[in-house]
């Protein structure tokens, strides 16, 4: 079918006045609640599910999907205010971001996290437009192995970066990646490391202890300063509110990359915007000619993450359309809403369904442009945000991150392990070790166990199922050579000298 | 992204707000139950096909009963953090829960004490029945359930299923019938039935054992060779019975509502009575969108989902050690 | 010693006891074969790993005798606020239920301003409140994420 024209024909139907309220009424929602504490996507979604029984399908699902991908625009928010992230794919953003805005540049912040945003979605949209019946493909042939494969591609290149002890980094990955491993076993139904509680089988949140090591781990870092008489939170004079020309400079390269990197990632199953957003940090702090301005507020971190996990959103959709397979929570509603209308999404959907699929793509597009002229204006209400004393804002962060935190399974042991997060928090940063790769290890704990395990019981515990199928050896080869890269790369450069010395 | 399904966002107020505007006024005080909005806790995320019934479901029986239905989804656990949260709610009729098999039975067996029993629930009724389907490659070498099985007698051990998750009811009900049959199969975990259906299509396992179909129609790359429904499905009649291929056996889940113990019984029969109303009046409109949510329109009673959920009880029970579920 | 060794090398010996405190822990849990891992298998190549990646933390900057200084000195400085701010907290975790959102949260915002933050009582019972009531009623009320009403409901 001619692209093209086809979208010039169902583009008719996602633009009427009554599709573009829907959208706009969802990108708002979504907005609001990405930037609440304790309100995800998830949550606003099941709330409306209701209401869109008695709409069209297509206005169903434009509604709801304002709703999911304006949330990625404001999780950033909280993330760089108060360094308590308002989505789990914003938990990078509490790095860098958060230290933006010490040094007064949270304008800068907020801002290239919303322009980045918006470059992503739609740059994806394009992609998800182009290529979505191919890279449907390629999600299939992505088996346990090249998945386990890419994960440990994805927990060396971050785990081990530039700065800081190596030791250190991998302890913090391997403590993470032990945290992941309570509860519930997938492969045998054992329980692990539960201690008899209910609300520990399906493992701990990742969510939640980002919030205890960043937010709390924050105020115990100020209450501790401020008992020796130092530092009061935000100093500098909030400077001019949209990045200056060095910074569009900075984040023009994360941004590119972290379109295509988070529109990849987006489309496998059970990847997403978490962790396209982690491997985009990873990966400019890779290239950076400073990695040591990495956790102390470099544009690169905030710019990259938040366009990969805006790019992942749209690439979401592609094995939710083509396959019926929801990557995530929030898939998993949008193909009930689109069940109870009687449409089946699946490899016969965009034959069957032109109309929808096209009408879904128009109000991606317009959706991203409603949330770029709805998020910069905010951007100068938020940052008004910063010259509230911290003697008022610091009650207010407490409790954000208590509400955030009760709301994610309304149990008191949640609040209590939020607290040893943000204890350990503290000591992280008095004995500098980088929390990154700690959160990190909690995500992909479960997906790398279960894809190992997953192929041994295909390969009849065979180790060779790595090394025999293309994609897994390929990435395993990649991160063996970047593992080991600060043994031959010193070769390489002494090599080239040499060389060049020569002539 | 587990986190965010978690939101316990109740939306009472608001939802409260709609339904009491769409649905009829609010008896006077001083009457019995009800007098206040009921909750049905559903033990998944929002989406499913148990979530989606129940909530197109009670948006009905809220005109005969005249309050409100508001859905909370608590999932965790394999659905045992909202089946507990239940057995220790008040048995007022004012906290109900979206039973299936899971609930259950299967999540006690597979994964030890989770601090309730069958004893602890009192069913209501059933409204639908689950089905579980075998799937395999379109264009592979089974084109029958006869096929498959020849194959899988000739390299015992050798052929892998994919499903939803260990000690599930697709995984009880898969091991059932290989019993049945007289063959053995690998089996690899999942995490969802679409995520086996996509293992199916990518050629990493032989077989898939969803709980939907999920948009795989013929032509989309699956052939199901069986299914577990009493009769041929409306929704796809192209898809045989197991009795059909020689297996008679009723394997199907049920999907209904259960209540705390010790439930009064004239709040059992008013929610029974306004299920039967809703289902006298909206016929038609329920089964409709019953079929596209792949549920089996079933009325069954509260002795008759006892006995069901009782007999699961024994045959799931009987399997676990076999599949090794049966060390706690 | 540059003070960093320092902080390394103690914390290193924290990590290295905690991974041989996992290792048993992991032991528990049926190990299987390399074939067929079974549940235990992963978190005993992760003890094991933090053991060894611990032991390299400390033997890295093996030179200098063991000093405890910097962080005894961290404790002696912050240790006091911290604590009190912790034993608060977990204090107000462990109620937060049972007592409800408002009244808990304003009995720990208003013991945390008088004693970590030195404020006056009035002050601190000015904020709590013009913090709690605002957040309970457009949390609870207004987006109904449900927050326990506790001892008040």
């Amino acid at each position: 079918m001619d692209t093209f024209s086809a979208v010039a024909q169902y583009a008719l139907v996602a633009l009427t006045a009554e599709n573009l309220m829907f959208c706009l009424t969802g990108v708002f929602i979504g907005t609001l609640v990405g930037v609440l504490p304790g309100l995800g996507p998830v949550g606003a979604i099941s709330l409306l599910l209701p209401v869109t029984f008695q709409l069209q399908p297509a206005s169903a699902i434009i509604l709801l999907a304002g709703i999911y991908y304006g949330a990625q625009y404001g999780g950033s928010t909280t993330s760089i205010l108060i360094r308590i992230p308002g989505e789990a794919s914003s938990v990078i953003t509490c790095l860098d971001g958060y230290k933006m805005a010490l040094k007064g540049r949270a304008g800068a912040a907020l801002g290239i996290s919303a322009i980045g945003s918006f470059i992503g979605g739609t740059f994806a949209v394009v992609g998800l437009m182009l290529l979505a019946p191919p890279l449907s493909k390629l999600a299939i042939a992505f088996g346990p192995p090249e998945y386990f494969a890419l994960l440990v591609l994805g927990l060396l290149l971050l785990a081990f970066l530039g700065t800081g002890s190596r030791s250190k980094a991998g302890i913090m990955a391997v403590v993470g990646l032990m945290i992941g491993t309570v509860g519930v076993d997938m492969t045998t139904g054992e329980r692990r490391f539960t201690a008899g509680s209910l609300s520990l089988m399906d493992g701990i949140s990742m969510a939640l202890l980002a919030i205890g090591i960043f937010g709390l781990g924050e105020i115990i870092s100020t209450i501790a300063d401020r008992s020796r008489g130092m530092r009061d939170v935000i100093k500098t004079k909030i400077s001019n509110l949209l990045p200056n020309s060095e910074e569009w400079r900075r984040s023009i390269g994360p941004i590119g990359r972290g379109t295509i990197l988070g529109f990849a990632l987006g489309i496998l199953p059970g990847g997403g915007a978490v962790i396209s957003s982690f491997a985009s940090y990873a990966i400019e702090k890779r290239r950076s000619k400073h990695p040591e301005q990495f956790g102390e507020g470099a544009i690169e971190g905030v710019a990259g993450p938040e366009t990969a996990n805006n790019a992942a959103t749209a690439g979401a959709f592609i094995p939710l359309l083509s396959l019926g397979l929801p990557a995530n929570a929030v898939m998993a509603i949008l193909l009930g809403a689109l069940q109870i209308h009687g449409v089946q999404p699946g490899p016969l959907f965009l034959n069957q369904h032109p109309d929808l699929f096209w009408a879904i793509i128009v109000s991606m597009y317009v959706g991203n442009v409603m949330l770029l002229v709805l998020n910069l204006p905010l951007v100068g209400i938020w940052v008004q945000l910063l010259r509230v004393p911290y003697d008022l804002l610091f009650p207010l962060i407490i409790t954000f991150a208590v509400i955030g935190t009760f709301s994610l399974s309304g149990s008191t042991a949640d609040l209590v392990i939020m607290g040893i997060a943000g204890l350990a928090g503290y000591w992280f940063q008095k004995l500098s070790y980088d929390p990154a790769p700690l959160i990190f290890g909690v995500v992909l704990s479960p997906l790398l166990e279960n894809a190992f395990r997953q192929s041994l019981i295909l390969s009849d515990g065979s180790i060779g199922i790595f090394l025999e199928r293309p994609i897994a050896l390929t990435f395993l080869i990649v991160a063996i050579l970047s593992f080991t890269s600060v043994i031959w790369w010193p070769l390489v450069e002494r090599l080239r000298a040499t060389r060049s010395a020569a002539r | 992204m587990k986190w965010v399904f978690k939101c316990a966002l109740s939306v009472r107020a608001l939802l409260v707000g709609c339904v009491a505007l769409l649905g009829p006024a609010a008896p006077a005080l001083g009457q019995s139950y009800p007098t206040k909005p009921i909750q049905i806790v559903v033990p998944f995320p929002p989406g499913g096909n148990a979530d989606m019934s129940v909530r197109f479901l009670s948006s009905k029986w809220s005109e005969f009963i005249g309050q409100p239905f508001v859905i909370i989804n608590k999932p965790g656990a394999g659905s045992a953090v909202g089946a507990k949260f239940v057995a220790d709610a008040q048995p007022d009729g004012y906290t109900l829960l979206a039973a299936t098999d899971s609930a259950m039975v299967t999540v006690r067996i597979a994964q030890g004490d989770p601090g309730y029993s069958l004893e602890s629930f009192d069913p209501l009724f059933a409204y639908g029945k689950g089905i579980i389907l075998f799937g395999v490659q379109e264009n592979g070498p089974y084109k029958t359930f006869a096929d498959f099985v020849a194959a899988a007698k000739s390299q015992p051990g050798k052929l892998t299923y994919a499903s939803y998750g260990v000690g599930t009811v697709a995984h009880f009900v898969a091991e059932l019938l290989w019993r049945n049959v007289g063959v053995s199969l690998k089996y690899v975990p999942f995490r969802s039935s679409p995520e086996a259906n996509a293992a199916l299509l990518g050629g990493q396992v032989h077989m898939s054992v969803p709980a939907v179909i999920g948009g795989m129609k013929p032509g989309s790359g699956i052939r199901f060779l069986a299914s577990t429904a009493p009769t041929r499905l409306a929704g796809a009649p192209y898809i045989p019975t197991l009795a059909e291929v020689g297996q008679p056996l009723e394997l199907t889940f049920l999907l209904g509502l259960a209540a705390p113990k010790g439930i009064p019984d004239d709040v059992k029969t008013k929610l029974l009575d306004a299920h039967r109303k809703a289902m006298a009046k909206y016929r038609s409109e329920i089964e409709e969108q019953f079929t596209r949510l792949e549920v089996i329109p079933a009325e069954v009673d509260a002795a008759g989902m006892r006995k069901h959920l009782d007999d699961r009880q024994a045959w799931y029970s009987e399997l676990a050690p076999s599949m090794g579920l049966a060390k706690k | 010693m540059t003070p960093s060794d320092d902080k390394d090398r103690c914390s290193g010996v924290l990590v290295l006891a905690i991974a041989t405190a996992m290792i048993p822990w992991s032991l528990t849990l049926p190990i299987g074969t390399v074939n067929s891992p079974g549940p235990g298998l992963f978190p005993l190549i992760l003890a094991v790993l933090l053991a060894v990646l611990s032991v390299g933390l400390i033997v890295e900057q093996v030179r200098g005798g063991f000093n405890t200084k910097l962080i005894v000195e961290i404790v002696r400085e912050e240790g006091a606020q911290v604590a009190v701010f912790c034993a608060l907290y977990f204090a107000y975790a462990l109620t937060f239920e049972r007592v409800g959102f408002l009244l808990s949260t304003g009995i720990f915002l208003i013991l945390v301003y008088v004693l970590v933050l030195r404020k006056g009582i009035v002050a601190a019972i000015a904020c709590a409140v013009f913090v709690t009531v605002p957040i309970y009623w457009i949390f609870d009320r207004l987006l109904s994420v449900s927050l326990p009403a506790g001892l008040l409901g």
